[in-house]
């Protein structure tokens, strides 16, 4: 039986009676896909570089944080969502953290498939793993033109301070859709902060 | 007795800014040029809770300073992208 804590460039796997273990590569995809159970095997699987080329199913992380000022009362999109087709992930929110230092109320608002006229501002998320060089597959503009908001699937609304709103993975944006975050003010001429965190999931 | 707190916001930039005035650029000169000079500089401002406040847009604001007001009893507080006007009365100005 191999010995998982001393790699060599063979490897067998075999069950807790001692049986070998058949295995079967998924090549559904362009990458050959080898799932193990086991941490410590999968960690030693991935040290031996072995091949088949075992690798993990991705799943990335992004932010962006974002301050802004509302010169209207009006609701007003501020965050547009594009997940480009061919993209190959799935967007799926986490949540928002919305904040206001002034004594108002901002309703916060998430539509699916709004019709935007023009895109506003590409922004840059940042990956929540520091370091690294895994770049977004979607694009986030910021202060988009709409004329159709869309499909309201979730509101908030927040007074003075601060405000988490948990989505917690519960809206995902499939290859070939789009999103929209607006936000109305009770008076004009306010700032707000707001940051958006979603997983991108290449399954 | 209450006081009126009349409020408005000149913009200085809108690069973060969504929905500003159409004519910003044209407050911004307007009030840099002829009026802020006059105006008292103020790091903070606290809201009483018996103080009613009124938001006017900067045209409207810029057309209530008349006698007895002129633009030595404005308060600007200024921010990163704008300043913020101020005059408290004991009266509602109509």
């Amino acid at each position: 039986m191999a010995d998982i804590d001393n790699a060599t460039s063979d490897v067998t796997l075999y069950d807790e009676l001692g049986n070998i273990v058949g295995v079967t590569l998924n090549t559904d995809t362009s990458l050959y896909e080898l799932n193990v159970r086991d941490d410590r095997l999968s960690d030693s699987l991935y040290e031996l570089n072995a091949s088949p080329h075992f690798y993990q199913e991705r799943e990335e992380y992004y932010t962006f944080a974002y301050v802004g000022t509302l010169g209207s009362k009006n609701e007003t999109p501020i965050f547009y969502y594009q997940n480009p087709t061919g993209s190959g992930v799935d967007l799926e929110f986490y949540d928002f953290d919305l904040g206001t230092p002034a004594n108002i109320t901002f309703i916060f608002r998430l539509y699916f498939t709004p019709t935007i006229t023009v895109n506003g501002t590409l922004q840059t998320p940042h990956n929540t793993s520091n370091g690294s060089t895994n770049a977004s597959s979607i694009n986030l503009y910021t202060l988009p033109t709409a004329t159709a908001y869309g499909t309201l699937v979730e509101t908030a609304v927040i007074t003075i301070g601060t405000l988490r709103v948990p989505l917690e993975f519960g809206y995902a944006l499939p290859p070939n859709t789009t999103a929209l975050v607006t936000l109305e003010a009770s008076s004009a001429n306010n700032d707000y902060y707001i940051t958006s965190k979603w997983a991108e999931d290449s399954d | 007795m209450a006081d009126y707190l009349y409020k408005s916001v000149v913009y200085k930039n809108v690069d973060n800014v969504a929905s500003p005035p159409t004519d910003w650029a044209t407050q911004k000169t307007e009030y840099e040029t002829n009026h802020q000079a006059d105006t008292i500089k103020i790091d903070e401002i606290q809201v009483a809770a018996t103080t009613f406040e009124i938001n006017k847009d900067f045209d409207d604001f810029h057309d209530m300073i008349v006698s007895p007001y002129d633009w030595g009893d404005i308060r600007e507080l200024e921010t990163t992208n704008r300043y913020e006007l101020y005059l408290v009365t004991s009266e509602p100005i109509t």
